[in-house]
């Protein structure tokens, strides 16, 4: 079957004798224009600017009756929200058609706020001031960097893996999580940058790192896949960007860290207020409370023990304690990290109304 | 203004901030409420940041989203590296002092609100290092 006539005549567009009697009336000034005199649309619609910034997501919401999002997405097309919709719109099969499923209550500010903060990775990273670094220091910059590349990889995909199955009604949902997509895809373009521009390389990929991805990668549902990538791994991600005050063995690195962090806050941010919004909103929230607790049982050891791995761990120690003669303590400041990374994790989980304390069997002091 | 921070000190930062949109601009909007805690003075104030700058400062923290808390010493020592040097050095930046263990630490009962510092945090650090365009106004006077 040919999707797309390479040969497209009259005859092949009209779909019907309507729209045949229709192209036959153009060429005699027969336009139809109903759609011009339909008294259907809510007419007079006007968003307020908001002043020196522009016209953002949230204030088209607050237009009536635009921003009205329904629990149950009316329709499963791509018509977009608040419009008339003609009889015989095909369905897309989406898989997400309940609000629960997919919102954030500051999905829309997150939203503005992630396209008014994006930066450049290339311009923006000042990569004229990389100096040369002693070979322990070049070597775990850049393995710290291969990780990180390899950890954005699913970041990025993430996004794209589940906003497709997406109801368009609730289409700020998806443009935040193309913002998502973009981040990642600037985090990993700039820490494989960083791993090549100084003399260094790509390291290795670890294989318990490549099973936490995958497991990420396996989520069967949307709230477990983002528990797992926004509340618990970028949660993670977060703090190891903030760390780079401390693992930054120049300002080059630190500017990356602080850029990066920025980001990673927003998807954590939104993470945290999904679930919360999913528990709060589920039409069985005590089953599916449970449901989650027991996937986060089993998820948190699979993403924390990418923090025990050597070539994970040992070059934030090293990088830590600024050379490898300095490793003993770099794990010292590696060890406050973890109880950082730890306790932040389970306060956004109480956010959440998700209570981990006293289940969570990851310790809340590092085991190392 | 060697009081800091204080009320005038920081309305002067901020007046520095709302004159030079184009460069918060391009940092990108910001909406929090940062407070800053002088733990042993017990003094606090909070900058309301929105857009891409200030709309106002007030004295007590019990309005801020989350507290930047530290003695004074810590403060007026990240001050005036800033004035020395035109912005924070390495170790004199909000997320560096921040740090566990440091010397200033980020109070809030939301994590969330926590998170904000980490969301906006070169707005943050822009708005104090602010501080390092007066130092050059202060030696071209004197000059």
């Amino acid at each position: 079957m040919t999707l797309v006539s390479e040969d497209v005549s009259r005859s092949d567009i009209a779909e019907d004798a309507e729209r045949a009697a229709y192209l036959e009336g153009l060429s005699e000034g027969r336009w139809d224009l109903r759609w011009l005199h339909d008294d259907r649309p809510a007419w007079g619609a006007k968003a307020a600017l908001r002043p020196g910034v522009g016209l953002t997501l949230k204030a088209t919401n607050q237009v009536e009756p635009y921003g009205r999002i329904e629990a149950r997405a009316p329709g499963g097309s791509m018509a977009p929200r608040g419009c008339v919709t003609e009889e015989g719109l095909p369905a897309m099969g989406y898989t997400y058609n309940s609000k629960y499923q997919v919102w954030a209550e500051n999905v829309e500010s997150l939203y503005d706020e992630a396209v008014s903060r994006q930066w450049d990775a290339t311009r923006d990273i000042p990569w004229h001031d990389l100096e040369p670094l002693p070979p322990d220091m070049e070597r775990a910059m850049c393995q710290v960097s291969t990780m990180l590349t390899e950890v954005e990889f699913i970041a990025a995909d993430f996004p794209a893996m589940w906003s497709w199955q997406m109801n368009q009604h609730f289409h700020e949902v998806k443009l935040f999580l193309a913002t998502q997509a973009m981040d990642e895809a600037r985090h990993l373009e700039v820490f494989r940058k960083r791993a090549l521009a100084n003399g260094g390389g790509l390291g290795i990929a670890a294989r318990t790192t490549e099973r936490a991805l995958a497991s990420i990668r396996a989520a069967d549902s949307y709230i477990k896949g983002s528990y797992m990538m926004h509340v618990l791994g970028e949660g993670i991600v977060l703090d190891i960007f903030r760390a780079g005050e401390f693992l930054s063995p120049t300002d080059v690195e630190k500017k990356i860290f602080r850029m990066c962090m920025q980001d990673e806050a927003r998807h954590v941010s939104y993470g945290t207020m999904h679930l919360k919004y999913f528990l709060e909103h589920h039409p069985d929230p005590v089953e599916a409370k449970e449901e989650l607790h027991a996937f986060a049982d089993a998820a948190e050891p699979i993403i924390f023990r990418v923090f025990t791995a050597p070539s994970v761990i040992e070059p934030f120690a090293v990088l830590a304690g600024e050379g490898v003669d300095g490793i003993e303590s770099g794990f010292e400041a590696i060890r406050i990290l973890w109880v950082k990374i730890v306790e932040e994790y389970l306060r956004r989980c109480e956010r959440a109304g998700f209570d981990r304390r006293g289940r969570c069997k990851v310790g809340t002091a590092a085991p190392f | 203004m060697t009081n800091f921070p204080s009320l005038t000190s920081l309305e002067e930062l901020a007046a520095a901030m709302n004159t030079d949109e184009e460069r918060f601009a391009k940092l990108g909007v910001v909406d929090c409420k940062v407070g800053i805690s002088v733990t042993d003075t017990g003094e606090g104030f909070t900058v309301e940041f929105e857009r891409y700058g200030v709309a106002q400062v007030t004295e007590g923290v019990g309005q801020a989203e989350f507290v930047l808390e530290a003695d004074s010493d810590v403060w007026q020592a990240m001050y005036h590296d800033i004035v020395a040097h035109g912005s924070a050095s390495r170790d004199q930046t909000l997320n560096y002092l921040a740090l566990p263990g440091i010397a200033m630490t980020i109070r809030s009962d939301d994590q969330l609100a926590e998170d904000l510092f980490y969301r906006y945090n070169q707005t943050l650090q822009s708005f104090f290092d602010s501080a390092g365009s007066f130092s050059s106004v202060v030696a071209a006077q004197a000059v």
